[in-house]
Formats: C-alpha cells, structure tokens, sequence
C-alpha cells in the first residue's frame, strides 16, 4: 500500500484551475520528485495534502486515512510534516526555541523537547548558531531550520519545498546529502525543486505538473528526455 | 551537605540576590513611608500593572491585538458588586464569578472571530465592537433593590461598610488596598513567569511570529488562541472587582470603556511587549506621570493625555521593544558593581577557591 494516494484531486481558485484531476502514489521509502514550470500548481498540490487548501474533488489519504476533513495541525499530528517555499521562521525567538515548538508536538516536556531540538539541530550542523535569533540566520540556515522544525515533528512523510533555491553549489550538495540521510532514517520525502541537479540526483521518481496537470511521471533518466517535458519548459520550437 | 549548603548561601549573597531582597523590603514598607496620595497612585500603578500584565497574554505572547480586555474588566467589576448588593455574596467570591463570566465571553468571542480568521486589524475592530455592545446593554440595565432601581447610566454604588472587614473586601486606610493588589500583581506575575516557560508560551510566541507555520507544526491555533483569550480574561477579572471594591462606585463609563483596553495597550506597549516585567515597568513610568499632571494641572486640561502621547511617540522611535530593554542594561550594570557579602567566610572563599 502506497503511504500517501492522492486521487483525482482538483484545486480552482476563480475561473484557474490550479490543480487539475492529479493522479499520484507515493511508496513508503521512496524520494518522489515534483517538477514543472513556474504556477504549474506545485505548491498548490502541497497546500492541498497538507490542509492549506481544501480541493473541490477528488481524495487524499495518507496510510489509508482520508486527510481531505483535517486541518493543517491534525495533518501533522498523523505524521506529514512540510516546509514552506518562502521560509517562515518564527523570526524573534531563536533557531533552538524554533526547533523545540516542533519538538512540542510529540511531547508535553519542554526539557524533552529542548532535547530533542538540540539532537537535530546537530543533525543538520546548526547547533553553532541554536541561540541566535532565527531572523539573524542567513538565507541557507534559515532553510536548514524550517527542515530542522519539521523533522522534529516526527515525521513519516515529509514534504519539502524547494529546500535548495538560492543556494550555491556547495550548500545544494550539502542539502542532497543530508535529504539522502533523512531518507536513510526512514522518512518518506516528496520534493518540490527547480534546481534540476538536486532533483535529478535525489528522486526515485519524478512527477511532472505543467498548468496544473500531470504530463509525465518515471525514473529521472525518462523525464529528462520526455518530449513533453521539455516542451513545457522550453516551449515547442527548442523541441529536438 | 556542607558543600550544598555553602552553595547556596554564596548563591543567595550573590548581587542579583540581594538587590532583590532590597527591592522587596521597599516595595513592603512603602505604605508606612508614603503619604495616602503617594499610596493611591502606587495602588493605580499596580491596578495598571495587572491590566497590561493580562493583556499581555493575548496582546504581547500571543499577538492578537484585542480590545475586548475592558469587558472582561467591567463584567467582573459589575458581577462581583451586584452579587454584593442584590445576595450579600463576599466580593472575593464575586471575583471568583467574574472571572467566570469573563472567560466565558473570552471563550465566545474568541470562538466566534478566530474561527472565522479575524487577524489583526479585523479581530481588533471585532473586539471593539464586542466591548461597545456591552457596554451598551449594561448602560439600558437595572436591577432593583429595596423598590428603587440601580445601574444602568447611573451606575452602582457599592455600600460602605463601618471599619475594616476583609470579608466585605473594604477598609478604611490605603494599605490594605496596596497589599492586595500588589499580592494580585505578584501572583499574576508568577502566573505568567510559568506560562511563558512552558509549552503553552511556546505555543503563544508561534502563534503570533507565524501561524501557518505553527499550524504546519502541528499547533491548533484556533484552540491556543482561544486558550490565551481565556487566561487573559481570568487575569483581567481580578482588577475589575478590586477597582469596584477600591472605589465603590462603578459606571459603564468608567469601567466597560474602550479607554480602558487602550490604556492596557499602551501600558505594555510603552513597557514592553510580551515580556514578564514590561508590563509593570510600563505602570510605573506612566501611572504616575499621568497622576501628577492631573492632580497638578486638572483633568480638564488634557494636559495629561497629550503628555502620554508625547511619550509614546518617544518610545516608539526610541524603544520599539519598550522601557524594558533600559531597565536590563540598569540592573544589569548596578547588579554588576554591587560587591558580594560573603556569608560564608573564609570556609565559603575556600570552597569557592578549589
């Protein structure tokens, strides 16, 4: 059984179809990938599995339960964790306080959760900076604590949004690594990313959105020479 | 043993300690020092104190501006003085009740405009709106006693007992006054001290830095808020009774206003929001100010107002975060060139030297 089934899920705000009739298994272990072009409705699918939106139709369930009735909390409480795509830390408190609201959600013991926080702070290399306030942090860190955050809710699926824009090169090879190990200690990952080589390199398989439908779906070695896929990304006349 | 012992007192002679103790001698023995005008601005101090401390929970901790804490004021003001009157019910029970009632209308309120998101701006205006409708209803309300009616536009009077009668909750002197409210604002402050360390103020501070990212971590916002409105209108109560019992009369105008909820604002604001001391600190600098410009200038004159504003503005370009941030640095330098009493003697410096 798939961890998470979404079924003919369809998004409208207005007279735009968001998320159109999207079809999708995610298998328990897996690192699934979601590409497409700007406003293709990535981040719409995620606001949708995660409670932000409410779909108008279709399904969504997550080790078999319905997810489409639950707020954002309950979601998270069931174990889907997600990031933002532009980070929303809580910029006054600092990056451990930060870590152990996550960590809260598991326990009612501040000292357990304090713990806890440390222990992936750690983690991700950040415990050098655990007392600065989180609007003090760079960019990159920034993104490291919004994913510290969700790891320390417990997930069992993950949901990252584009955790390697804006980063350079170093930083991005550094984030695949530490996906890889998050995906090592048992999380299941769905990915949003534009920055093809992190993609590319992480996801068993790729999903591809473009004007809210999806277009392809396979190994990252098929989308990448997917006619359809570089059509929608290029436009027709760069086809090859 | 020894060594825990000695431990101890070299803790307890440390700077920090004992500016402390100073601290509380004083505040203890001001009463016998201070003449009654002195007193009775002290007593609004801390009335102020505890109004801005409350508001603090929803307002500072958890960032929803509301202006609905003049209601949870007033309800318990009126609820703890008609039980009084009409039953002969102890004001300390009434303030019991009043607290009640208060967390309910939180309860309610808070239900109604965070289940339909009311953020900022929004829930403010609602909350406005909340206290005005109370307080018209209280002004269109009487009750009779003995074949005469009382409250509504004219307000209540709470009967004057002869002597001193902690039961009756009223004295003759100023000093119990003091104390009362000062063990109100103590006990508040040690209320919110625990709230803040814990998983309820952690839960607040997500709140108001981000909600959607506390909903993404598993936080319920629309209960935590609801949580937070109720603990600000249980803290709140208690000064509505004290006021009504401190001067013993109450109207709608004096104590269902939105003035009131604004004077909390700017009492925490001017303090410092959404910490344990700012509050107080924001009282003390501003309650007397405006006492002495009233007393010596009138409260026709306004003179009062226009210097809180003047103070505002000052504070807002200034200190953004509030008066708190310079009350640090103070005690923070005096603390550091205070010497060290050292209790234990020579045992203690030999202990401390290994």
């Amino acid at each position: 059984m798939p961890i998470l089934e979404v079924r003919g899920v369809s998004k409208r705000f207005g007279g735009l179809v968001a998320v159109n009739n999207v079809d999708l298994d995610i298998k328990e272990g897996e690192i699934l990938g979601l590409i497409g072009p700007n406003g293709s409705g990535k981040t719409t699918l995620f606001n949708c599995i995660t409670g932000f939106y409410r779909p108008e139709s279709g399904s969504i369930r997550f080790h078999g339960e319905d997810l489409l009735r639950l707020k954002p909390h309950e979601i998270c409480m069931k174990g889907v964790a997600r990031t933002f795509q532009l980070v929303k830390p809580f910029s006054r408190i600092t990056a451990l306080d930060n870590v152990t609201i996550g960590a809260l959600c598991r326990t009612n013991s501040l000292e357990e959760a304090k713990l806890e926080a440390m222990k992936i702070l750690n983690f991700l290399g950040l415990s050098k900076k655990m007392n600065l306030p989180a609007r003090d942090l760079t960019i990159a860190d920034q993104k490291s604590l919004e994913l510290a955050r969700a790891l320390a809710t417990k997930p069992r699926l993950l949901l990252l949004d584009e955790v390697a824009a804006g980063l350079n090169p170093k930083e991005t090879d550094e984030v695949i690594a530490l996906l890889r190990k998050i995906q090592e200690s048992g999380v299941t990952l769905f990915v949003v990313e534009h920055v093809m080589k992190a993609i590319m390199t992480l996801a068993d398989r790729i999903i591809v959105l473009h004007h809210g439908s999806k277009i392809a779906e396979g190994a990252p070695s098929e989308i990448a020479t997917n006619k359809e896929v570089i059509e929608a990304y290029l436009g027709r006349e760069y086809r090859a | 043993m020894r060594v825990k012992l000695y431990e101890k007192i070299s803790k307890l002679s440390s700077p920090k300690y004992y500016f402390l103790l100073i601290l509380a001698i004083t505040t203890i023995l001001l009463p016998l020092a201070l003449n009654p005008f002195q007193v009775h601005v002290l007593v609004l101090v801390y009335i102020y104190a505890i109004l801005a401390e409350s508001w603090n929970i929803i307002g500072g901790y958890s960032g929803q501006g509301s202006f609905l804490n003049a209601a949870f004021f007033g309800i318990a003001a009126y609820a703890s003085s008609l039980l009084f009157i009409l039953y002969g019910i102890s004001p300390w029970i009434g303030m019991f009740v009043g607290a009640f009632l208060s967390v309910l209308l939180a309860i309610g309120a808070g239900y109604l405009c965070f289940r339909f998101g009311l953020k900022g701006h929004f829930f403010f205006l609602a909350s406005i709106g909340i206290t005005v409708a109370i307080q018209r209803a209280f002004i269109n309300w009487y009750w009779p006693v003995n074949g005469d009616l009382i409250g509504g536009a004219y307000g209540v009077w709470v009967p004057v007992i002869k002597g001193d009668s902690l039961y009756h909750f009223q004295f003759r002197g100023k000093a119990p006054y003091y104390y009362i409210a000062l063990a109100i604002l103590l006990a508040e402050l040690y209320i919110t001290y625990k709230i803040q360390n814990s998983k309820l103020g952690y839960y607040f501070t997500a709140i108001r830095d981000d909600e959607d990212a506390a909903e993404s971590l598993g936080i319920d916002t629309l209960k935590y808020k609801i949580v937070a409105f109720a603990i600000s209108a249980a803290l709140t109560a208690p000064a509505g009774t004290f006021y009504a019992q401190y001067f013993l009369f109450i109207d709608p105008f004096t104590v269902l206003t939105d003035m009131l909820s604004i004077e909390m604002v700017i009492v925490a604001v001017i303090g410092g929001m959404g910490t344990i001391f700012g509050p107080v600190i924001g009282a003390m600098i501003l309650r007397p100010i405006m006492e002495y410009v009233r007393a010596f200038l009138g409260a026709r004159s306004g003179l009062d107002l226009i210097i809180t504003g003047l103070i505002i503005i000052f504070i807002a370009t200034l200190r953004p975060r509030g008066f708190i941030k310079w009350f640090e640095d103070g005690y923070n330098y005096i603390a550091g060139h205070l010497p060290t009493i050292h209790v234990g003697g020579e045992k203690e410096r030999a202990h401390s030297g290994s």
